[in-house]
């Protein structure tokens, strides 16, 4: 762009891109100092817990305890449940929209297209109720009363709009539109059925959208706190996010506040693995990130 | 017949070919409509969970919100126009909407300004583009709901870490949780922090995109850089701004953590907000009805909002 810059510019185009990073940047830093540092460390300082011995305790205790462990494989298997599905929905999703021509076709992608103008949040009510009165599951009637539906069960974490994700199936749509046709005319004459032929021929060639499509699941999963909270009571099957949440809330309302230290440690396992994910891949991240945001 | 034919070259049955068995014709109809019978068999199973759990509901909550109903026992029952009028008459629905609609415009605006700063300072050549970039983004991937029980604790009147800053540097000390001032400052302040980062990547996409020789040939006419920013940049990138406005407008009737777990939506109901709102009816008084009748409305808003934002972009292209 413009090319001449004094250096009184540089100095404080970098100052203040520094101050705002270090912002953004500073409460996640706090809390895994203040997680890993010695009570002492931690109430000697004001802005900045600088351990002086480094130990994982805290972490340790935590993973030992039974609840935050169910509430970690809980949410491992959830996520990586939704991941499978939503990979394996929009792949063949994304092949019959672009490599198949029939009628129709299109108003059904139009169909699909629609129900992304509806925020989640709004649905929340009778996507409660369809699964607390589903007919003849938890002991429901067939007019779905009487029981508790799938509420408090594992079809509540498992089932839901989350597995047609339709901004997936556009993503994955965008990338394997721009394949040539040609490829699906050689796949049809070598006699390649058409899940040979989506999975030996486009899934290699689309990966790169999958991984965007696996980190976006993940991070959404992982951070899924209000259908939990109203679907799932039961502990046993408690996600990470809600679970912690909730955790806190009753300490907090009851007064019995751990102290600092463990409470940062007690977050840190609920914040820490998206931003590992997002740091790890967020070259992938990003661009998918920038592209589903100014098309979608 | 191992390999499957496509369509061009799949004959069609001859209505006089009566030397044809029965078989046969069937596996001409299936060459002629291999493509369609593929796609729909594989669409349907989705088709079948799409119609379930994402437009069922969508028709659900409309019917919902003309009855009264409870969610647990009996059936809804139907009450016409009621909670409609209740929702523009009493109680506190309406102004929870609108206090959406007034704090989505407080971040976008915060969000705006200096999301597009940022993007700005990250579009002059700067080294680590990159790092910047991802630390700005690393609170839009955290969960809203723990980042609010981290302020909730560091807000926190007698244990709070700001309270202690405040009170080792000798300063009166605020309980902030009395002042509807200092909740709603706090709830934009940590929104504008938990969204800013997504604002700067789009915009800063913008950025990039507009073509450079527009800048080259402005600088060759000797226009100043703020010449240029103000005839070149800004209307470049009005269909970006646009977009964020909009899509900022329609997340702010989406904010439930932090008023669910910081504010409460108190002191008195004063930063409450049209999602907590619906919670609180649907999961606290068990009035699903009313619940119903809030979500339509916000559907409405977030229709009519997406419908502005399209014709917009529409026109935007042509």
């Amino acid at each position: 762009m413009v090319n001449e810059r004094s250096k009184l510019e540089t100095f404080a185009i970098y100052l203040l891109l520094i101050i705002g990073s270090a912002v953004m940047f500073y409460p996640f830093l706090f809390q895994v100092l203040a997680s890993i540092g010695s009570n002492k460390d931690y109430y000697a300082t004001i802005l900045l817990p600088i351990p002086t011995e480094f130990n994982l305790d805290r972490y340790v205790n935590l993973i030992h305890n039974s609840l935050i462990y169910r509430y970690l494989i809980n949410t491992a298997l959830r996520s990586l449940y939704f991941i499978v599905v939503t990979c394996l929905v929009s792949l063949i999703a994304s092949y019959v929209f672009t490599k198949l021509r029939f009628k129709g076709r299109d108003s059904v992608f139009v169909v699909f297209l629609t129900s992304m103008m509806i925020p989640a949040q709004v649905t929340i009510i009778p996507t409660y109720l369809l699964f607390a009165r589903f007919p003849f599951l938890g002991g429901n009637n067939w007019q779905g009363l009487g029981g508790h539906g799938m509420i408090d069960t594992w079809g509540a974490l498992l089932l839901g709009s989350g597995i047609v994700n339709v901004a997936a199936i556009f993503l994955v749509k965008q990338t394997m539109e721009s394949i040539p046709f040609e490829y699906e005319e050689a796949a049809r004459i070598d006699g390649a059925g058409v899940f040979r032929t989506i999975f030996t021929i486009y899934f290699p060639m689309v990966r790169a959208v999958l991984v965007v499509i696996i980190i976006t699941t993940f991070i959404s999963i992982w951070n899924d706190y209000l259908w939990p909270l109203v679907a799932i009571n039961n502990p046993n099957i408690q996600v990470i996010n809600t679970g912690v949440t909730s955790l806190l809330t009753t300490m907090m309302q009851s007064g019995q506040v751990p102290e600092y230290p463990d409470f940062f440690a007690l977050t840190a396992i609920v914040v820490v693995p998206p931003i590992l994910v997002y740091l790890l891949l967020q070259r992938n991240f990003i661009q998918g990130y920038a592209m589903a945001g100014i098309k979608g | 017949m191992s390999r499957i034919p496509f369509k061009k070259e799949a004959p069609r049955a001859q209505p006089g070919d009566a030397s044809l068995s029965f078989r046969q014709r069937l596996r001409l109809f299936y060459n002629r409509h291999r493509d369609g019978a593929i796609g729909y068999s594989l669409l349907a199973p989705m088709f079948a969970f799409f119609a379930v759990f994402s437009l069922f509901p969508v028709l659900f909550v409309i019917y919902l919100s003309f009855t009264e109903w409870n969610g647990v026992l009996g059936l809804p029952k139907w009450v016409g126009l009621d909670n409609f009028e209740r929702f523009f008459t009493t109680g506190d629905y309406l102004l929870t909407l609108l206090r959406a609609g007034f704090y989505g415009l407080l971040i976008l605006v915060g969000c705006m300004s200096v999301g597009f700063f940022i993007a700005l300072l990250l579009n002059q050549k700067v080294k680590g583009v990159g790092l910047y970039r991802t630390l700005w983004y690393l609170p839009v991937v955290v969960s809203f709901a723990v980042v609010a029980q981290i302020a909730n604790a560091v807000l926190d009147p007698v244990t709070g870490l700001v309270h202690n800053v405040m009170e080792r540097f000798g300063m009166e000390t605020i309980i902030f949780q009395q002042s509807v001032f200092w909740m709603t400052f706090w709830l934009i302040l940590i929104t504008i922090w938990k969204g800013i980062g997504g604002t700067v990547i789009i915009y800063l996409a913008g950025l990039q995109g507009i073509d450079t020789s527009l800048y080259e040939a402005a600088k060759v006419d000797g226009a100043t850089r703020f010449n240029i920013l103000l005839y070149i940049t800004l209307p470049s990138l009005r269909p970006i701004t646009m977009y964020i406005a909009i899509m900022g407008i329609i997340a702010s009737f989406q904010i439930f953590e932090p008023v669910q777990l910081l504010t409460r939506g108190g002191p008195q109901g004063h930063t409450n907000i049209i999602l907590h709102r619906i919670y609180q009816d649907a999961f606290q008084s068990f009035n699903m009805g009313m619940a119903s009748a809030s979500s339509v409305m916000v559907l409405l808003f977030t229709f009519t909002l997406t419908m502005i934002q399209y014709r917009i972009s529409q026109r935007n292209q042509t």
